[in-house]
Order: structure tokens, then sequence, then C-alpha cells
């Protein structure tokens, strides 16, 4: 059982270590640090056969609430009351010393935790089992692969039955196999009474391990609650890191008359999502000057359901002039693969010609028939080139690393279709007569 | 302190002795550096201190005497110098396993004054057998030797403790006391004798508390005699107050001191 109450951490920065000095002589009458609240007023608890998943964005003070449920480190406000001994995964294999075996260095891990040798000699067996080392066991750790490495920790850590778990991140460094293996394992011993602390990006693994979660963000715990809405409102805390969830008043108007107003430059300037020279590159000719995201709603979001729309509303600009323009985007998923590109010249929408100082206003609504996730989009505006291959165009002005966008979906609804993108797909029946 | 000390005994006395063990892995001999670096370190001073700069000690055969009043000296310092230089490092040092686990502070700077005890008693060994070759045989007295160097390293963890746990907040402090080591090690008598130094030194001595403790063992070793009295309450003060302030100051910086690491 993990009870956590009003817990807060804060870090002193000192630009020069000897300013600690400096205010220990004033006896902290002069002030010389700046305050960094890593956690502020975190509460909750976990019980018995229980596991709580703590997901966040990077920073977001996930580590520091694990290292002082570890006791690593002392919290500044609150209270923190564990129930039985806790192990924590954060401290996988940091005992480890590289000169010792896998075998010896299990019993030095016991030792570092202030556990009796016995209590190792029991489990050996059935550790050396799990871990599935073969003959490395008995090899120094050394010549080990980091995979082997986290099974020979991993295998520990099971077996010594904690009635507290601790997990970070470091679980997924395994092969897929020892993977499935440790989670079969990690449900076991949670049905078994362990409470569980899991912290991971995984979101799928959260959602599969744990049956409530809590968010962080910048130190504070925006939500706790049921780990499938956690998850999907963690997606939702990437979409609008941006200061871009400006409601429009004007709820009640059509489409259309969204349109009217939607479609104004100084509407789009206000609401512009580019944030200036980074990641940008071509020759400047039609330039991106703004561009606005908005759902159905003409709200500005970069969060959507998945096969719903967002709207992108591109003002271009002609520098020069420029014959057969074209506008397009790219979106990328979560490890840099193309999803999916096009622009306005592949969907033989011809944009009119342009005159040095033209400005134009391109509309392109694209419906995110994609699995939920993250994603990056770039915007790019490019020009004809009659001469070379029709996919072959000159690169005017392109914005990369937009985003990100968020696509998320309900896991308890039954999902439209599964792997990287729906593809159109029809079907028809008709019942065999007897 | 001690309670946590006590958990974490086997910890401690494992890995103080595969320090020991490993300090040298990778070279052909290993372990056997451990008594060639001492011996060669004895061994320069001796030829320097008894053969080139010649001095007399009385109650000692002419020659190889000085050599024994050094080594009594000399071969204890190097354990009490390594201990609290060491003992100083030991939060930086380990800070990659302070940063995770919640293993007591204190718990590093006992494993490294136990793995500096351990070298000094390889030391001790080697002053022994060279009493013995120099035909200086044992006597009664040196039975309170295993006391006194007991003593002088709870002073060497006392101090480690204090400036360990100054040196996280300043790295500084680890370079500090190397150099003041250094100053210390001339302020004594152990390389030279106490008579040499003019009577106006002399009576500023006892403001240096190593002085004691090489004092005794020198008392012990050479004229084989029992420590005075007063020396004996010296050196348990010493023993005492310093590991009890290198307690309070843990204890009082303890919650910022991770953060730092």
């Amino acid at each position: 059982m993990i009870k956590v109450n009003g817990l807060s951490k804060k870090f002193k920065i000192y630009s020069n270590p000897w300013y600690r000095g400096l205010e220990w002589v004033t006896f902290g009458r002069k002030k010389l640090h700046q305050e960094f609240w890593a956690l502020r007023d975190i509460s909750f608890a976990v019980n018995g056969g229980e596991c709580l998943g703590i997901i966040g964005p990077n920073g977001a003070g996930k580590s520091t609430l694990l290292k002082i449920l570890t006791r690593a480190l002392y919290p500044t406000a609150g209270k923190f009351e564990i129930q039985g001994r806790v192990l924590s995964l954060l401290e996988l294999g940091t005992g480890f010393n590289s000169a010792l075996t896998g075998r010896q260095n299990l019993y030095n891990s016991v030792h570092l935790l202030g556990l009796p040798r016995e209590y190792l000699e029991d489990r050996i067996g059935d550790i050396e089992n799990f871990a599935g080392l073969g003959d490395f066991f008995d090899r120094p750790v050394r010549i080990y692969s980091s995979g082997m490495y986290i099974r020979l920790a991993f295998s520990l850590f099971v077996f010594l039955k904690p009635e507290v778990l601790i997990i970070d991140e470091t679980l997924s460094v395994g092969d897929v196999f020892f993977q499935q293996k440790s989670f079969a394992k990690m449900r076991e011993i949670i049905s078994g009474g362990t409470t569980c602390l899991f912290v991971s990006h995984d979101t799928a693994a959260v959602q599969n391990i744990c049956q409530r979660a809590i968010l962080l963000e910048k130190g504070e715990m925006t939500f706790i609650g049921d780990a499938v809405e956690t998850v999907s409102r963690y997606f939702g805390t990437i979409g609008s890191n941006r200061k871009n969830r400006v409601s429009l008043e004007k709820k009640d108007k059509t489409v259309d008359e969204l349109d009217d107003i939607l479609m104004e430059p100084t509407e789009i300037m206000t609401h512009n999502i580019l944030s200036g020279r980074d990641n940008r590159h071509g020759t400047g000719e039609l330039e991106i000057v703004a561009a606005r995201i908005t759902d159905k709603m003409g709200q500005d979001t970069m969060q959507v359901e998945m096969l719903e729309y967002l709207t992108f509303y591109l003002l271009l600009r002609a520098n020069d002039e420029i014959a057969s323009p074209s506008a397009g985007i790219h979106l990328f998923d979560r490890l840099g693969n193309v999803v999916f590109a096009t622009g306005t010249r592949q969907l033989r929408k011809t944009l009119p010609d342009l005159h040095a100082g033209d400005e134009i206003i391109v509309k392109i609504e694209l419906k995110l028939n994609v699995q939920p996730g993250e994603y990056t989009f770039s915007l790019g505006t490019a020009e004809a080139l009659p001469e070379e291959s029709p996919n072959v165009a000159l690169i005017h002005d392109r914005h990369n690393l937009l985003g990100p966008i968020v696509v998320t979906a309900d896991y308890n609804e039954l999902m439209p279709f599964y792997g990287i993108a729906q593809l159109p797909m029809d079907v028809e029946f008709s019942k065999v007569k007897k | 302190m001690i309670f946590s000390i006590w958990k974490y005994r086997k910890f401690i006395w494992k890995s103080a002795a595969r320090d020991l063990w490993y300090r040298y892995a990778g070279s052909s001999i290993g372990f056997l550096w451990n008594v060639i670096n001492p011996l060669c370190q004895i061994m320069i001073y001796t030829i320097v201190f008894s053969q080139l700069m010649v001095i007399r000690i009385p109650n000692l055969p002419s020659g190889f005497g000085f050599a024994i009043y050094l080594c009594s000296g000399l071969i204890p310092w190097l354990g009490f110098s390594e201990t609290v230089s060491r003992c100083t490092n030991s939060f930086v040092e380990n800070a990659n396993y302070l940063r995770k686990l919640a293993i007591p502070e204190q718990v590093f700077v006992a494993q490294n004054a136990g793995s500096s005890f351990f070298s000094l008693m390889i030391g001790m060994a080697l002053l022994v057998a060279i009493c013995f070759i120099l035909g200086h045989y044992p006597a009664w007295s040196w039975i309170s030797l295993p006391l006194v160097l007991i003593l002088l390293q709870g002073f060497g963890f006392g101090l480690g403790l204090l400036f360990g746990v100054l040196n996280a907040f300043f790295r500084d402090i680890g370079q500090v006391v190397n150099l003041f080591l250094q100053l210390w090690f001339w302020a004594t008598p152990i390389v030279y004798t106490e008579n040499i130094l003019p009577e106006s030194l002399k009576s500023w001595l006892f403001l240096n508390p190593a002085y004691p403790f090489i004092h005794s063992l020198q008392a012990i070793i050479v004229d084989q005699v029992w420590p005075a009295g007063n020396m004996w309450a010296a050196m348990i003060l010493l023993a005492f107050v310093f590991p009890l302030l290198g307690y309070l100051l843990l204890r009082k910086l303890r919650p910022e001191l991770r953060d730092v690491l």
C-alpha cells in the first residue's frame, strides 16, 4: 500500500556553487538561488494488488516522484507512507559490478538492498531459469549485452517478491519474448497482492497493466483516474501545449459562415502556428506567411479523434511571378516515416498564377484515417517544373517538424481498423440460400 | 548512524574487500600491488632519510634504526591520509548509487574507510616484518597497537565524513583536502624527530590533532612503552568527536545532499 499526501519537491539552483556557502554564512538572509519545483502537492493512494500508472511528458517530474518514493531523494514538503518492502527497477543493475559474474552480482545486489543472503539462496534456481541466460549466468556481466543485463536485473527483482514494486521505463529493453514473459510475471505478482507503480511512455502498456493512472504535467498532478482516460488526456495535453485552445465564440454559425470568418488573413495571422525561421527551407518566392489549424467546429486544435477532420488554413504570399503554384502537406509518424503526403497539384486543383505581392488563402481538409498516436507534419509550397518529370517540383517554402498532431481513440470502443492507416475498403454480402 | 552501518555491514565489508582486490584488476599480479606500493614508498623514505640524511635515534640499533622510527609513523599516516582523502570523495564517487538507491549516505564513507583500513593492515604487516628483519623484536606494548589504529581510523572516518559532505556541495574541497594533507604530513614529526624542532614550535605540537596518534604509535613501536594517559584521552576524544560532528553535519544537510550529486 502506498499513500502519498501533499508531496512537493523543490530544487535550489545556484549559478555558482559557492553562493550556497554565502547563504549559509548569512543564515539564509541572503537568497541567491532560484527555485525549481519539480513536484507540487502530489496526493494519491494505491492499494495492494493494484497497479497505478504514471504518465506525462518529459520533465513532468515522474522520475523525481519515483526517487522520492524509493527514498533516494528527500521531499521538500508532504508525506508518504509505504507499507512493505519497496523494490524499484529504477535501481535496476545500478549495483552490478562488471567484473563479477551474473550469479555473484545477484548476491551482491541482495547485500546492497540490505537483505540476508539466505533470502536469495532459496530463489536462485528460479531466477536463473527465468532469466534464461544459459552459460552467461556464470560469466562476467562485462560481456553481457544490454538486453541480458536487464533480464538479469528484472529476474532478480520479480523473484524477491516485493510488497511494493516500482517500475520505470527500463522494462522495454529486452526482446519481445522476454517482454511478454515479464508482463505476464508482473501481472502475476500484482494479482498476488503486490502494490505497483508503473512509469512509462508506452501508453499501450500502461493501459494494459494499470487500472488507474495519474497524469503529471510540470510537476503537478492534473488528472487521476481510469488508465484509459488518463492516456487520452495525456495525448490531449500534448496537443494543447501550444497556445491554440482559443475557442471561437461564434459557435452557432454554420460551417459556411465559419469559413467566411476563418478565410480572413488577419484571423489566420492571429492564430498562426508557424513559429518562425526554424526548420524552414526553400527559395522563398511563394511564402507561407501563416497557417492555422482547426477542428470542424472552427476551434484551434491539433488534437483529433481518428477518422475526424482537421482543417489547415494557409496564407500564401507571392514574392515573384509564380506559374501554377501548389501547396501541400507531409504527415510523419512517430518513427519518422512519411505516412502520407500530397498537395493541391496532385489533387488536380490548380491554383491561379500569381504576381508579386498577391496573397492567396488555401484551405486543406485532412481526414486522419490513421492509428492513434502522435504525428508531425510539414507544410510547403512549390512550383511545377514543366520540363521535368511531373513528380518533380521547385520548393519555394517548406516548414518542417510542425505539430505534434495527436490522433486519439477510445480504446473501449471497437476500432474501425488496425494497422498504420485505413485504406478504402467496401464489403458486400448476400446470404446463400439453402 | 551506527545502526545503519551495522545493517549494511556485509555490503561494506564485501565492497571494501573487493575494492582492494580489484583496484589493480587487469594487471597481471593484481593484489600484490597492494603490498608493493607501500613497500616502495617505505624504501624510498628510508633510503633518503636514514642513508642520505642521517639521523640517529636513541633506543634503536644504528644504521637502519631510523627506518623503524620512520615506518612506525609513516605507515599509519599513509593509511590515515588515504582514509581522509578517499572518504572526502565518497559521495561524489558514489553519486550513481546515491541518486537511485535508498542506502544511507554514511555507508559509502564507511566502505571507503574500511577499504583504507585493509591497506593499513597490509602496511602494518610489512612494518612488523621489517622490525623482525632489522632485529627489533615486539614487546608487550604492541598489544595496544590495534586499539590506537582503530582510534586513528575513527578520527579519519570522522574527518572524511565532514569533508565528504562539504565536498558534495563545493567540489573544490576535495582538492583543498589533498593539499592540506600534504602540509599536515610535514607539520607532524614523522620523517623528522620531535627534538630537532625548536622549543618555540614544539610547544605548539599539541594543537596538531594527528600528533597524539603518531606520537603514541612511535612510543609503542620504537620505545616499546604504553602511551601516556593524556595521549589516550586526546585520541579517544578525537575519535568520537569528529565522527559525531560529521554525522551532525550530514543530518543537517542530508535533504539537499542528494539533490546536488
